[in-house]
């Protein structure tokens, strides 16, 4: 009627602005195949043989794949595949803990403690109010509840894959990430593009489900999760140190990594070692 | 929705519901159905705009993913305003898309869009006409937002001169709404406006 198609005529550079209600639906349209997608994997697998990588790549099509999947098959015993919906990275230091949590009581209630610790920084940051604690009361609950035996192993997967829990959960680690560098702005900003503060990065990076973390996340939920991570790498081009695995922290290169993640362009899994102890270190 | 989903969800219709400063933020809302997906928002045109003495509805839908998705939000009552669509009501506000974050609530929303009314931003348009008159013709845009909030948001201020405009095209058949419309997207040029529908 009378305004919508007037915008193309009388002022076609604010009309490229406007999205009309046709290509909103078929936006929608496309964002619901890309949801359907994601959802064939279940949020958080079963540990599954590592040979079910090898078997994702073909000799002739990916040749290069293939062979670093065998070579990784070496030393890797198990893969635990998660769901790339944009919070794998997150949600693979979440399950990587939880496993270590599930099997180190002393680890747990330390956990606990830094978890209740990080709920009043995030206050004294000026994270939203209640909102804002709720994720961290909800995860805290969740993790006494293992704490005391009323979450079983297996009811604790079952939490991981359900949507509405897992993600609460998930959003307790999107939140610390947002906090740690918040209070390492001045360390921080200097890696983040220009006309941008630490604050408004967090805000529009770290914060909002299934965003993608950059370096400058990982780095951050990993230290202020207090964990040791390898990430490797099928690409090495893709490593920030040109090398086929990368530790963070970076620092103390002589402690064992406790998680271990398998990078995939845009995807991380996690990956776990044979137990024999004389796998053999691959050479970086 | 999941069960954490929706307990935080009636805390936030409680938030703005039982807010003591509510005669002073201008926000309501109003609670559809019993498993809180449809809501009912009212803001109070604020004070020294044109929509002062207005009252506009919203439709709010909460979506599945909630609080993780952005709460569906658009104006029920026609409003004119460079940031809604003046057919549609949907709003152009960054925390409705890419900006929204899992600790904002109905509450920041509602006064985040009150804010907007304030402040309109016409370099982020929704509706480019009314962009474009914000911009180049202020006292037109001013005297437009004002009538619609007269005609659309039970406002008490008449335009006597823009009525009359209106009442000349439903003489001649025009629909009131899509007079309103013609009208206030061709300046209240009535030679226009009636050469544009009739043309």
């Amino acid at each position: 009627m009378a305004n919508e198609p007037q915008k193309s005529d009388d002022n076609g550079q604010a009309a490229e602005a406007v999205v009309t209600d046709d290509e909103i639906v078929l936006q929608d349209q496309q964002l619901k195949t890309i949801e359907d997608e994601q959802k064939s994997v279940p949020l958080v697998a079963t540990l599954a043989p590592f040979s079910i990588l090898c078997a994702e790549y073909d000799n002739e099509t990916s040749a290069a794949f293939l062979s670093k999947a065998t070579e990784l098959s070496e030393v890797y015993g198990e893969i635990r595949y998660i769901r790339g919906d944009g919070n794998c990275f997150y949600r693979a230091i979440l399950v990587g803990l939880i496993e270590i949590m599930l099997k180190d009581r002393a680890r747990l209630e330390k956990f606990i403690a830094s978890s209740r610790d990080w709920t009043r920084t995030l206050v004294e940051l000026g994270f939203p109010d209640w909102t804002c604690t709720d994720f961290c009361d909800f995860f805290i609950e969740f993790l006494e509840k293992i704490h005391s035996g009323v979450h079983t192993e297996e009811a604790v997967y079952t939490i991981l894959n359900d949507d509405g829990s897992a993600n609460y959960i998930l959003m307790f680690f999107r939140l610390i990430t947002s906090a740690f560098l918040k209070q390492n702005s001045e360390e921080y900003a200097p890696f983040i593009d220009e006309g941008m503060t630490v604050a408004q990065y967090c805000e529009q990076e770290i914060e909002p489900m299934w965003k993608d973390a950059d370096h400058l996340a990982i780095n951050s939920l990993i230290k202020a999760a207090g964990t040791r991570v390898r990430i490797e790498y099928m690409d090495r081009t893709a490593a920030p140190n040109g090398g086929w695995h990368y530790d963070i922290p970076s620092d103390d290169q002589q402690i064992a990594p406790e998680i271990t993640l398998l990078y995939r362009p845009g995807h991380y899994d996690v990956i776990y070692k044979k137990d024999s102890t004389e796998a053999s270190e691959i050479e970086n | 929705m999941s069960n954490i989903a929706f307990n935080r969800l009636q805390r936030e219709c409680k938030e703005v519901v039982t807010n003591s400063e509510i005669s002073e933020t201008g926000i309501m809302i109003e609670i559809l159905n019993e498993n809180l997906t449809e809501i009912k928002g009212h803001i109070r045109g604020p004070p020294d705009t044109p929509y002062a003495g207005g009252m506009f509805d919203l439709d709010i839908k909460i979506p599945d993913q909630y609080p993780f998705s952005p709460p569906n939000v658009k104006f029920s009552t026609k409003i004119w305003h460079p940031n809604v669509s003046s057919q549609t009501g949907v709003i152009c506000l960054d925390i409705l898309k890419d900006q929204w974050a899992a600790s904002l609530t109905l509450r920041t929303v509602l006064l985040s869009i009150q804010a907007l009314m304030c402040t309109p931003e016409p370099k982020d348009p929704q509706d480019a006409v009314v962009a474009k008159q914000y911009m180049e013709k202020p006292a037109v845009f001013k005297a437009t937002a004002e009538y619609w909030t007269t005609k659309f948001a039970k406002g008490a201020v008449k335009n006597a001169g823009y009525q009359a405009l209106v009442d000349k095209l439903k003489d001649m058949g025009v629909r009131e709404e899509e007079a309103v419309s013609v009208l206030s997207c061709n300046n209240w040029d009535i030679n226009r406006s009636t050469v544009y529908i009739f043309s």
